[in-house]
């Protein structure tokens, strides 16, 4: 398997850009409002409930389970 | 420029929420097949090559395993450190997918496998010609406010065993909760980890604990169902105040109260949300 990741090219990288096309095409509030409403709401539940706490936790039992 | 949402476009805010909410929290097993072809989307919608070879693990330990085999070379930390988070990218994934299907900007096309692929599995490592997917959680559980908690289990269980375990948003040892008769007032007020140790206190019961922390009463009411004013000097923490209290059944509990309360009866009457006084009122008319 070749080892090159292309994690960021594939997510990282076309977020940034799709971000920077949305901001050329919408006002702040209309950014914030979205982000608030959905991206925020989402965050609080998924991201640091969930997936911070895999990641949080796991690290250690992962690289212990591991190595 | 856009420089507001329509009335019908604002309404669809909520509606996108749910749907994310749901997808981030799916407990759906992997969908291998749609999976393959979002993440072929993905990788051509940057001018990659499709993958051609393609793994499932059951958790994020089983993909470094695999991955692991797959590339001797590999560190868990770098294995980690490329992985994406399929579903759980859902806060991202909504507010694109609203601006592109909502708002009608085109730009967000762009993401179209990666929308896609958040509907179909967990975490994943993506590589030149490999992609590996992870199963999404088998369960994953919650109190009465969002936080990540389960008082019998695993709070978030993948179907190889992988496990979290987590009270009222803490996480903990695993060992709290499976093996809770082992758990002792001395290994929780000793724990280095201080938000660690408030949850060893609860689960153990405060009612256990202050008695081996010499508890210092500051008030005690006549009426049992009302209670002791109590404070601890908890290690690292410092000062706390607690009401022990009898309930209907007999049972003693201990409540961690305001450090403003004075009396019992104030403390007891804030656990309801009253003030003191009315909650001798009430007493009295009933």
């Amino acid at each position: 398997m070749k080892s090159v990741s292309v994690s960021a090219q594939v997510r990282d990288q076309v977020m940034d850009q799709v971000w920077d096309q949305v901001w050329d095409q919408v006002r702040d509030q209309v950014m914030d409002q979205v982000l608030d409403q959905i991206g925020a709401q989402v965050w609080d539940q998924v991201r640091d409930q969930v997936e911070d706490q895999v990641w949080d936790q796991g690290r250690n039992t992962l690289q212990n389970e591991i190595n | 420029m856009i420089k507001n949402l329509t009335a019908e476009q604002e309404a669809l805010l909520p509606v996108y929420r749910d749907k994310w909410l749901d997808i981030g929290l799916s407990t759906e097993p992997l969908n291998f097949e749609k999976a393959k072809a979002a993440v072929c989307v993905a990788y051509e919608s940057v001018g990659l090559p499709k993958p051609t070879k393609f793994y499932t693990a059951k958790s994020p330990v089983d993909a470094i395993r695999l991955i692991k085999n797959l590339n001797p070379t590999m560190g868990t930390n770098k294995i980690m450190s490329d992985m994406a988070y399929g579903c759980h990218d859902a806060n991202w994934l909504g507010f694109y997918q609203y601006f592109r299907d909502v708002v009608g900007i085109k730009a967000c096309e762009k993401l179209d496998g990666l929308i896609d692929l958040a509907h179909h599995c967990g975490w994943l490592n993506m590589y030149h010609d490999t992609v590996v997917f992870q199963d999404r959680p088998k369960h994953i559980k919650f109190d009465d406010q969002n936080r990540l908690h389960c008082e019998y289990g695993p709070a978030i269980l993948y179907r190889d065993g992988y496990s979290v375990y987590a009270w009222h948003g803490v996480t903990i040892p695993s060992e709290w909760i499976t093996n809770k008769g082992e758990l002792t007032a001395k290994i929780a007020l000793t724990w280095v980890n201080t938000e660690q140790r408030k949850v060893a206190c609860e689960i153990i019961g405060w009612a256990t604990v202050l008695r081996e922390l010499n508890a210092h009463t500051i008030d005690s009411d006549e009426d049992p169902m009302i209670g002791t004013l109590l404070e601890v000097d908890i290690p690292d923490i410092g000062k706390e105040k607690f009401l022990r209290v009898l309930c209907g059944t007999g049972r003693e509990f201990a409540i961690p109260v305001p450090p403003n309360m004075k009396t019992a009866l104030e403390a007891n009457a804030w656990t309801y949300g009253l003030e003191g006084n009315l909650l001798r009122d009430l007493e009295v008319r009933t």
